[in-house]
């Protein structure tokens, strides 16, 4: 077996015991962490939902109180109760949602999942389209006016926060605000009556329902990706190769299209494994200010809301994606950069 | 006949007469629910002129975990539930004594414990089937079984014995300890069809309601979206004269927004034509543009009898802090809510001196002083309880202690408010800390009293039961209402008085006692509440001359309005002509309006 190949497989079969570590402490925290399904259930019957309804409290029975911490599994011992959820639950996900009464964990999250991949999708493409085109013709034009230019819009748009982007977005663009434009709709991820659409209805209603949220995604995401592609070609022209081709008679086109280029690219390829990540885990914030059902406003209901059972489902998959990500990004590493070796010596 | 049978016969005749009096007597003893001379008549609040028909779109918070009332709580479940599932008795709009619904009648034993329900022998379910006291019986058992979720409603009937069926259309309730409170919770019982729900685990009934026995049943549902009701034909009390002008709309669709802001958006782009608003700068800032220039969107400030909430910052008198009045007095001094609602709430709202402002009235003007801001009082009553400030320092000590009160909040949203305290209790040598949880750990740190002052907010009901907020048995129970720890033996007294008062009017005076005992002990102090419905709506509809009913907000809108098809289309026309349309009135005063 290769170097490669041995370190490919030692990083895959890492992956289950820091899997098991993140869950086995995750689980173990939301024990102690007050506000649990019990405790809400119980506040509930109390009357006592935060605006204060005035019904009595006094008679909860212990008969009850137990009745309802075994109805959500609180009466068995810790270790089982993981067990339970790690095997037996298949990582929560047969088990019903606490807020979602009649949903299981798994059925919450296919649902939620293909919005999150839309939007990551595009989010993604869109931002490597414009970033890398854009990163090279500012490095090609390094100090004209055109870098500098670009280099304002850039930061402003790092500066802004996405969800504050988000607002700005909705009051000018989609008709909540007088003297404003009505373009897009408020929010949501398509239209009440998607299903009843045509097939170029159903297009443009996705288009319309997708923009703004999208260009929250990418704004956000622009200085970054940019100016490491810029700098890093910047780095790459100034190495001798560079020269030696210009010194041999090539064009500095030539130098950089067909060398430079290619070495700048391996560290913007390396964040290809994180894609997988924000892809599954949505952007809570955009979800929220655009109303979108996604992966980011399931895992922020579930931690407001003490829904245990979907916030460990959701964290379990992110956590599977995330490291097989980290997996991915050095596979990119390895087939962009032949001279990466893994050998110790 | 021989002399021992003349004898026998007069005993016998002795011993009839003698239970039919005796029979006489406990029967002028039991108190019957409605009383003999109800009778059914037109609803004074509903139009004649409403018709049936049409759709109406409303917003509806947060997509409910469940539409079953019983197992999710939300005020707006009661209603949407509430219009599908009726109660054994009704309320009267005007003056709030029971009427006949599932159960024509509901006979109190003169003890005050044992409750007679008849149940009328038209009620039918959806599906054509009698509503019978084995529904009732059924309903009592799915609520009280341990493993069902349902909430608060088991508190008001764990104080029954399981009811016992008389026959096919009676059942009898009886309390363990005679209350007021009783009626009400057996009245208001919301009945579940035993042949639907029998041998299904009822915290999964969340989303399908098949057999109904109110005026609308459940129609479709867009997972966080929509989900509408539908106006039923075949309903066994349509043709009642007091259900005339009344749920109008052939569809109610309710729309779902995870915050008030966003719903807001949406109304102005007419996605939903009701919003009522709970934000004094939308009100007073974000109502303009050209539909509201244009009086597309009406708005309209309506003032009714609907309870208001209350709301204060809580002392914790348990600590000794805040067990002198004195300085739980001077601490109300302090706090400048004229300022706040002055600069931080538009002036929309009014100054609280009660617990229960919808108590006092002109017949009944409200004693109790407005506690305004003062700070030469303070000091004055701070001084006197023995809290002198520290020379070197300026803070105020007492026995070697500081006086720092720990704020315990859990929202971002009272920090501008608490700023503006914290700078005037500074003036006086009081540091005020804020501390902030989110809800969960607010909750735990209030059921374990380990507070000295917190933000405290309480919904109000028509009928309203001091017990578990102002009895003293209530202020060493974690986990209960009594927050602050409030003990008084002539509340208590009160409070034991009213106990079996059936009299709401009766009930009140006492009610009025207490709240003025405690107020004069300060226990919270107390901030402000509006009186008034902040109503927006898109001019389409036909209301009551009132809008709203006498003790409901918005809610009474789905009830009482109906679709105008001459505004509708007047509605219409003017948008694609971009006309103004004739402007209603602004104020609306339910005691001007009704004419009852």
């Amino acid at each position: 077996m290769s170097d490669r190949a041995a370190y490919f497989l030692r990083r895959i079969l890492l992956i289950f015991p820091t899997f098991i570590g993140i869950t086995f402490l995750t689980y173990l925290l939301t024990q102690f962490v007050p506000g649990g399904p019990v405790e809400q259930a119980m506040m509930q019957m109390r009357g006592f939902d935060g605006s204060g309804v005035a019904t009595r409290s006094e008679s909860i029975s212990e008969e009850q109180r137990e009745a309802i911490r075994a109805h959500f599994g609180f009466d068995k011992p810790f270790l089982i109760r993981y067990y339970d959820w790690l095997v037996v639950n298949k990582m929560g996900m047969t088990v019903d949602s606490y807020k979602y009464s009649n949903k299981t964990v798994w059925q919450l999250i296919s649902e939620r999942f293909p919005v999150s991949l839309t939007f990551g999708i595009a989010g993604f493409v869109l931002t490597y389209l414009i970033c890398i085109p854009l990163g090279i013709a500012k490095a090609l034009r390094n100090g004209s006016a055109f870098d500098l230019a670009s280099s304002v819009a850039v930061f402003t748009g790092y500066a802004i926060p996405a969800f504050a982007f988000g607002m700005l977005l909705k009051t000018v663009f989609s008709g909540t605000s007088e003297h404003f434009f009505d373009i897009f709709p408020i929010g949501g991820f398509r239209s009440e009556f998607f299903e009843e659409m045509s097939f170029w209805e159903k297009v443009k209603d996705q288009f319309m329902h997708m923009f703004l949220p999208v260009m929250c995604y990418v704004i956000g995401n622009f200085a970054v990706l940019t100016l490491l592609m810029k700098n890093s070609l910047l780095e790459q022209i100034s190495q001798d190769y560079v020269r030696t081709v210009v010194a041999k008679g090539g064009s500095m086109k030539r130098a950089v299209w067909k060398h430079a280029l290619r070495n700048a690219l391996i560290p913007i390829a390396t964040g290809f494994g994180g894609v997988l990540s924000i892809m599954f885990a949505g952007s809570v914030l955009i979800e929220r200010v655009f109303n979108i059902p996604g992966m980011g406003l399931l895992s922020l209901e579930a931690i407001v809301g003490r829904d245990y059972m979907v916030f460990m489902g959701t964290l379990a998959l992110t956590s599977i994606v995330a490291l097989l990500g980290r997996v991915l990004s050095d596979f990119c590493y390895v087939l962009i950069d032949p001279r990466i070796s893994f050998n110790k010596g | 006949m021989s002399l021992r049978n003349r004898t026998f016969s007069f005993l016998c005749r002795f011993m009839s007469c003698a239970t039919l009096f005796l029979g006489c007597l406990s029967l002028r003893a039991e108190q019957v629910i409605p009383s003999e001379d109800w009778e059914d008549d037109y609803n004074p609040i509903a139009s004649p002129d409403a018709l049936v028909g049409g759709k109406v779109r409303i917003y509806a918070a947060q997509y409910p975990k469940s539409f079953n009332y019983y197992l999710d709580t939300t005020a707006y479940n009661a209603t949407i539930y509430g219009m599908m599932f009726d109660t054994l008795m009704g309320i009267h709009p005007v003056d709030a004594s029971f009427e006949p619904l599932i159960a024509e009648s509901i006979t109190v034993s003169d003890d005050k414990l044992s409750f007679l329900v008849k149940i009328d022998d038209r009620a039918r379910w959806s599906d054509g089937k009698p509503i019978t006291a084995q529904d009732v019986a059924f309903t009592y058992e799915t609520i009280m079984k341990p493993e069902n979720l349902t909430g608060p409603h088991k508190v008001g009937l764990q104080e029954f014995e399981a009811p016992e069926v008389v026959d096919d259309l009676t059942i009898r309730f009886t309390a363990k300890v005679a209350h007021w409170r009783n009626v009400l919770t057996i009245a208001t019982l919301q009945i579940l069809p035993k042949h639907f729900y029998e041998g299904k685990d009822f915290n999964k009934s969340n989303f399908e309601f098949p057999v109904v026995s109110g005026l609308y049943r459940f129609g479709t549902v867009k997972e966080g979206v929509s989900a509408t009701i539908e106006r039923r034909a075949d309903w066994w009390l349509k043709d009642a004269k007091r259900f005339q002008g009344v749920g109008n709309f052939q569809t109610l669709e309710f729309r779902f927004y995870p915050e008030r802001e966003m719903a807001y958006e949406a109304f102005k782009k007419g996605e939903f034509d009701i919003h009522a608003v709970y934000t004094s700068h939308i009100w007073v800032n974000n109502t303009e543009g050209e539909a509201f220039d244009k009086n597309w969107i009406v708005k309209q400030a309506i003032t009714n009898h609907e309870p208001p909430s209350w709301q204060g910052f809580a002392m914790n008198t348990r600590r000794d802090l805040f067990s002198d009045r004195r300085v739980r007095l001077a601490l109300a001094h302090l706090l400048n809510r004229e300022r706040m609602n002055n600069e931080l709430m538009f002036k929309q709202y009014t100054l609280s001196n009660s617990f229960s402002s919808d108590l006092w009235d002109e017949e009944h003007p409200n004693p109790n002083p407005l506690y305004e801001y003062n700070k030469e009082k303070a000091r004055a009553l701070l001084a006197e309880a023995g809290w002198k400030a520290n020379p070197q320092t300026g803070k105020l000590e007492k026995d070697g202690k500081q006086f720092l009160i720990r704020f315990l909040t859990r929202s971002a949203s009272s920090d501008k408010f608490l700023v503006v305290y914290k700078e005037d209790l500074a003036d006086l040598g009081i540091d005020l800390e804020i501390v902030r949880k989110d809800w969960a750990a607010w909750m735990k740190d209030m059921d374990e009293f380990n507070y000295d002052m917190t933000w405290a907010a309480w919904g109000a009901s028509l009928f309203k039961d001091p017990e578990s907020m102002w009895y003293s048995k209530e202020a060493d129970r974690p986990a209960g209402q009594n927050i602050t720890g409030f003990k008084s033996e002539k509340v208590d007294a009160l409070i034991e008085k009213q106990r079996s008062i059936y009299d709401i009017a009766e009930r009140n005076d006492i009610l009025r006692e207490i709240d003025q005992l405690v107020y004069q002990e300060v226990p919270y102090i107390l901030l402000w509440h509006i009186d008034y419905t902040r109503m927006l709506y898109w001019n389409k509809f036909g209301t009551p001359y009132t809008v709203l009913s006498k003790f409901e907000n918005e809610r009474s809108a789905w009830n009482y309005w109906w679709i105008d098809p001459d505004a509708k289309a007047d509605l219409e026309q003017a948008m694609e002509e971009g006309k103004a349309l004739a402007p209603l009135p602004y104020d609306i005063s339910f005691d001007e309006e009704f004419d009852g």
